[in-house]
């Protein structure tokens, strides 16, 4: 239901006499305002120096990952940047911050710090003024991306790329540096000619899964109360003010009602005369509403690359390791035959796969007036909370492993013999790996229960009846315990 | 503290429409200003759309005049915690610029003007006096005339993007 549907109920019950109407938002069930709770963390995020203080560190820190890259060991585990971005903050990225804390990465994200400087030529202040529409004195061109590209097909395509490559990313620290330099090159140059955050919004390849994950967070920026907005006259969240810039990303609070692409700046929360922005603590798996089919690639890709990484890394077959690994052992054709399977896999297998499931559903539940396009987007959904389990379960045995070399590279970020900590020459031992499928599996399990749950509950809300919910999601929850059940043979044995 | 609208007396009803004219002047002004760069077309439908509502108040005041002779101040939206009219950005993610054209703006406004119709439309057997009830379908007809007249312009901007 929009916003729009949503006040016109409200509208239209007030006068009959329903029950005392109470703040509207597009948040259900049990929920708490972290601002209301914690007044400090409100006043820490409407500072005007709040993000330069979060993000100036995290750049120093990336600044200096990308000297060791350069000038550090060309051994992967023993340099810095390659320990600590794979391995420590992926970690941290998919078991933590996305589950819990949205996309706070982007909240303290250190590529878009020069293009920010460009396009506001201030580092803390807000500039009044006016650029477009928007209550700001903005630098740069201002362009629109164009139409045809205002989607994340690139991102999908960028992501599954880079990930193709991994196996040099992961274990060569310059090529690592080479694409997160990159990165950060193309985010100032497409500011200086773009509005806004285009880059994170259309380009940037980790905005992809960021933004799908997102959605199964348990914290969100939400209006606080609906109708507060839909009367708001200034929509300064969306055009800025004195107080705060422009929403980088272009959105509207109004009517925001999931997660995907909320980069967390905090400048509306600053810029809302009204007080009207929550951060609000929340289920797990709120959103569930997948927009377009951009957003259900993203999430096949996601599925698809948790397996083969779990194949190439955990996995006992040796060959698909080589195929993969093209950097150290050269066979060019056995790559093709590895990165021709992840793409037909991701692209055009698992979504055939999920179509037939889907139009069998339909078939089976007698409903062929619902559209095959509706039911394929809802229902995609089932894969947001599957893949991001499937990517949490291949992600602890990577921290359980390698888990010693953090330390190591700690005293020897440059893997130059250095024991400034004294951890250096820890040896290389895993932790409780004993225990690795003992974790994955309820996580596995985790995740096909949500997923589950999910497409139930969509096949419901479509149909009205639960027999035929139950015959409308059951070919795509077939779909879903198979995977699961391969990747639980894959984990566990 | 916000009233409700059910609670207002006949004379107040008015006062609020009066004010809800005034507040959706504003909001069309801001959006008018607000896609003025990204979309001519777009703030152009917008400006006309304000001085609608600029009209509709003045026809609400005369209206107020004749019923109770004196015009009092009107009464602010912000103080009836119902939504009785207002218009709205439809659009909530990825550049909300992007999509906005002379057809959303105009779909925008009629979403408003929907939602005023049929606040107004129900509010009608509610009333608790004769003179409400009269006040209540005076401005739901009101509203029913603006739908039908976006409308017409949207189906005109229709045929104009067709063509
Ligand atoms: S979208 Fe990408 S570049 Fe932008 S803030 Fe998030 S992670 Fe950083
Ligand atoms: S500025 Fe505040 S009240 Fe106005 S639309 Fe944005 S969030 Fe809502
Ligand atoms: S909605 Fe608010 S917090 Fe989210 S990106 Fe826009 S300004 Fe930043």
């Amino acid at each position: 239901m929009n916003a729009l549907e949503t006040i016109e109920r409200r509208s239209a019950a007030a006068p009959t006499g329903l029950p005392e109407p109470s703040k509207r938002t597009f948040l259900t069930g049990r929920r708490m305002e972290l601002f209301e709770k914690f007044p400090r963390l409100y006043w820490l995020v409407t500072r005007r120096w709040f993000q330069f203080a979060v993000v100036v560190p995290n750049l120093l820190f990336f600044y200096a990952f990308l000297i060791a890259g350069v000038f550090g060991s060309p051994v992967g585990n023993r340099n810095i940047i390659i320990i600590f971005i794979w391995i420590l903050w992926w970690f941290a990225l998919i078991t933590a911050l996305v589950p819990f804390a949205s996309r706070v990465w982007c909240t303290v994200c250190p590529l878009p710090f020069f293009g920010d400087w460009i396009q506001r030529r201030a580092l803390i202040n807000v500039r009044t003024g006016r650029t477009c529409g928007l209550q700001n004195q903005m630098y740069g061109l201002n362009k629109k991306w164009p139409k045809a590209l205002s989607n994340i097909w690139l991102q999908n395509i960028a992501f599954l790329g880079l990930c193709t490559f991994s196996a040099m990313l992961v274990t060569r620290p310059i090529v690592t540096v080479w694409v997160l330099g990159s990165l950060i090159v193309l985010a100032a140059l497409m500011a200086g000619v773009f509005r806004g955050r285009t880059f994170c919004n259309y380009v940037c390849p980790i905005s992809g899964f960021l933004s799908l994950f997102s959605m199964t967070s348990t914290l969100a920026l939400r209006s606080k109360d609906l109708d507060v907005c839909a009367k708001c006259k200034t929509k300064s969240c969306s055009v800025g003010s004195d107080k705060g810039w422009a929403c980088p990303w272009g959105i509207y609070m109004g009517k925001l009602d999931r997660n995907n692409y909320c980069g967390l700046c905090m400048e509306c929360v600053k810029s809302c005369p009204n007080d009207n922005i929550g951060l609000f603590l929340r289920p797990a798996m709120s959103d569930t509403r997948i927009k377009g089919y951009d957003e259900s690639w993203k999430a096949f890709i996601m599925l698809t690359l948790a397996a083969a990484y779990s194949i190439v890394l955990l996995g006992p077959y040796g060959i698909v390791k080589d195929f993969a690994n093209v950097a150290e052992v050269g066979d060019w054709k056995g790559f093709g035959i590895y990165a021709g399977g992840l793409w037909l896999t991701a692209l055009a297998a698992l979504p055939a796969a999920f179509a037939a499931c889907v139009w069998i559903g339909r078939r089976l539940a007698g409903r062929s007036d619902l559209g095959q396009k509706e039911i394929f987007l809802g229902l995609s959904y089932v894969f947001v909370p599957m893949g991001l389990l499937a990517w949490i379960a291949f992600s602890f045995p990577l921290i359980m492993i390698n888990g010693s070399y953090i330390l190591n590279v700690m005293s020897d970020p440059m893997g130059r013999g250095w024991d400034l900590f004294r951890t250096a020459q820890i040896h290389w031992s895993p932790i409780l790996p004993e225990y690795v499928g003992c974790i994955q599996a309820p996580l596995l399990f985790l995740g096909a229960f949500y997923a589950i749950r999910a497409g139930y509950r969509f096949a419901l809300e479509k149909t009205g009846t639960p027999a035929v919910a139950v015959r409308l999601a059951a070919p795509v929850s077939i779909l879903v315990t198979a995977i699961t059940l391969a990747f639980l043979k894959l984990f566990v044995g | 503290m916000a009233r409700k609208f059910s609670d207002l007396t006949p004379e107040e009803v008015l006062r609020v429409a009066i004010g809800v004219e005034i507040a959706n002047g504003e909001r069309l002004r801001t959006f008018a200003d607000m896609f003025s760069q990204q979309s001519p077309e777009a703030s152009s439908v917008f400006k006309e759309m304000a001085e609608e509502e600029d009209q509709h108040k003045a026809v609400l005041v005369a209206r107020y005049a004749q019923i109770y002779a004196k015009l009092a101040d009107p009464l602010p939206e912000s103080e009836i915690s119902d939504v009785l009219e207002a218009h709205d950005l439809q659009d909530a993610e990825h550049f909300i610029f992007d999509d906005m054209d002379a057809r959303a703006a105009l779909k925008a406004v009629l979403a408003a003007e929907n939602v005023a119709m049929d606040f107004y439309r129900r509010a009608v057997p509610t009333a608790a006096t004769d003179e409400l009830r009269a006040v209540y379908a005076e401005l739901a007809d009101g509203e029913a005339d603006h739908v039908r007249r976006v409308q017409e312009r949207l189906a005109a901007q229709g045929m104009r993007d067709a063509g």
